[in-house]
């Protein structure tokens, strides 16, 4: 498997860098360098904020190792080749073997892992695939393990967030960070591992205590997270798309809508539903959008951003980044990138909508 | 003094024979681990194999779910298609020639298909069956379907021209859509099994197919998939007509887009 991801097609950027300097030095502060992908969503002011503290996230109520494990398995499982390459060189950089690494990758190696460790990796493939997504019983399995209840919103918390990062980074196309794969092997790093992990753990956000939660139809899902100090980053994502003004509200709410339909989510498609009736949605003309993916509320580059939302739910790699290459080349640069992260950011909150089941 | 040396000596031969014994026992331990990868490499590359005989989903399930998958009630569109004329071809040409053509012919409908999240699960001589909806929630199949059958339309006009290049018959074909409920599982036995669909829609949509060729057309529908479909797609009624195993007269569709 590892061979694999490695070997992936991955296509050449889609949206090009955008020089900031200090938005790049900001960045530069916070992680030491310059992730590719920072150049290339500094437009977008919610969606490089929301990447500033969501690339790296400190577990706070979960064992380390599980969450790093988490990340790994989710880029692997979104088949995201930058994440992929980001998550084994920092788990190298943690201190893990490249034994361990594979045989978290293997399934078949599973045995070596224990029982719990096991149940959070199927977790974890469950709520990154959300092919179905994982039913209640897979959570109460968590908890009967021993798992707290924060614990498992963590968890969720965790997955959906390397789901929006995995999902930016591929439709984007950001070329993988060889440079920081291959420091992680240098004998430098292997001298000063303890000392780099300290530092990457430092940096790594963690949010600061409980946040409040503003109503509103997703209320519900970030009241199910708040728990957790760091997912105050989609609290604030979803600020950041309502005050945004470079896509339709009709779109914006049109894609979470097709996300949510097509993940099965009943809450979510309800809270969708009030949310178009708020903003002018007869039931009829919605429903026709939903159905036909297409709406005479949106103009043609809107439509080409609806119909291509549906693709980002389940995908292939390559596939998804030639049809984004598609779409990029009829579509005006900051639509398509904001349609990038309001995309992403619906795959994650539909699946944390897994928690209210 | 003599005393000494003797356990100088046993104590060297006991660090001689343990380090020979760690030694061993990790030379023993690589060729475990040689094995453990090249067993490893091979299961992956049987997991690849086998995708082009049962749809990846279902290969994952089986290999993760410890071999269990069960049966269940779905709805789904499955599309029917077959080459029309195709026995004749097969008398009159060449089998390799033939088998060529075929796989070619596969080769761009699977993909027409594919790109409209439709799976082929069955291929029976020069037919195929596809599904949508079958493996994934897909709330759009029907939309999926009609439009993969003009997406076949279209890459069977550019298949037939490179088949007139190399001076070879071109092919027409008959596609059939239908909705309803089907059951889905792994179905046959220890030795021989597959994950398949059976249902009376089944049949229908192989019904349909057939009178494309009663009713000179390459695609019909029925009046559940023209019910789903919206005012971009042009439908034309035909004239009902009575299948085998069925009482009533089906009415369908012909499709084409605005």
């Amino acid at each position: 498997m590892p061979g694999s991801i490695y070997e992936l097609d991955w296509a050449e950027p889609i949206l090009p860098a955008v020089p900031d300097r200090p938005w790049e030095q900001r960045v530069k502060k916070q992680y030491g360098l310059v992730p590719d992908v920072m150049t290339r969503v500094s437009t977008c002011g919610w969606l490089r904020e929301m990447l500033l503290r969501g690339l790296s996230v400190s577990a706070t109520e979960m064992p380390k190792h599980l969450a790093d494990i988490g990340t790994l398995v989710c880029s692997q499982e979104n088949a995201c080749r930058y994440c992929y390459g980001v998550a084994r060189a920092q788990m190298k950089l943690f201190g893990y073997s490249e034994k361990m690494i594979n045989t978290i990758e293997q399934d078949m190696l599973m045995a070596e892992l224990d029982q719990k460790d096991r149940t959070f990796i199927r977790f974890c493939r469950s709520l990154a695939r959300s092919s179905p997504r994982p039913s209640k019983k897979e959570r109460d399995k968590l908890l009967k393990l021993g798992f707290s209840e924060l614990q498992v919103t963590e968890m969720a918390f965790q997955i959906a967030r390397e789901c929006f990062v995995n999902r930016v980074v591929t439709f984007i196309s950001s070329p993988p960070m060889h440079d920081f794969e291959q420091m992680s092997n240098s004998l430098m790093a292997k001298l000063f591992r303890p000392l780099i992990a300290y530092r990457l753990r430092s940096k790594s956000y963690k949010g600061k205590g409980s946040f409040q939660v503003p109503e509103g139809p997703f209320a519900p899902v970030l009241q199910a997270i708040s728990g957790v100090p760091a997912a105050v980053i989609f609290r604030d994502g979803l600020e950041g798309v309502s005050e945004s003004n470079v896509l339709s509200p009709e779109l914006k709410l049109l894609m979470f809508a097709v996300v949510a339909r097509s993940l099965n989510c009943q809450y979510c498609s309800d809270a969708c539903y009030t949310m178009a009736r708020d903003i002018g949605f007869g039931s009829e003309s919605y429903t026709q959008a939903l159905q036909t993916l297409t709406c005479d509320k949106l103009d043609s580059q809107e439509q080409r951003l609806l119909a291509w939302t549906r693709e980002t739910i389940h995908y292939q790699t390559g596939p998804i980044q030639q049809r984004t290459k598609e779409l990029a080349s009829g579509t005006d640069h900051d639509a398509l990138l904001e349609a990038i992260g309001v995309a992403s950011l619906a795959n994650s909150v539909v699946r944390l909508g897994v928690l209210l089941e | 003094m003599a005393d000494y040396s003797l356990y100088f000596i046993v104590a060297l031969a006991l660090v001689v024979v343990l380090i020979t014994m760690v030694i061993r026992q990790r030379l023993k331990l690589k060729d475990l681990q040689k094995l453990l990868d090249h067993n490893t490499a091979r299961l992956e590359q049987l997991q690849v194999d086998f995708g082009r005989f049962a749809p990846q989903e279902i290969i994952e399930h089986l290999t993760e779910s410890d071999g269990e998958y069960a049966p269940s009630m779905r709805s789904v569109t499955v599309l029917f298609a077959d080459i029309k004329g195709f026995t004749k071809m097969c008398d009159t040409m060449d089998p390799a020639t033939v088998v060529s053509i075929l796989n070619g012919y596969f080769q761009c409908m699977s993909q027409a298909i594919a790109m409209h999240h439709g799976e082929v699960t069955e291929m029976m001589g020069d037919g195929f069956l596809a599904l949508f909806g079958a493996i994934k929630t897909n709330p759009w199949q029907v939309q999926d379907a009609v439009l993969g059958a003009l997406s076949m339309r279209t890459a069977l006009k550019e298949y037939n021209k490179k088949l007139k290049d190399r001076s070879l018959p071109e092919l027409s074909i008959g596609i059939g859509i239908h909705r309803g409920d089907v059951l889905a599982g792994i179905m046959g036995n220890y030795q021989l099994s597959k994950f398949g669909v059976v249902g009376d829609t089944i049949n229908v949509a192989s019904r349909v197919e057939g009178l494309t060729r009663q009713l000179e057309v390459d695609l019909l529908i029925t009046e559940e998939v023209k019910s789903q479909l919206d005012d971009r797609f042009i439908v034309k009624k035909m004239p009902a007509i009575k299948v085998k195993g069925k009482e009533v007269p089906i009415v369908t569709y012909t499709v084409d887009r605005e």
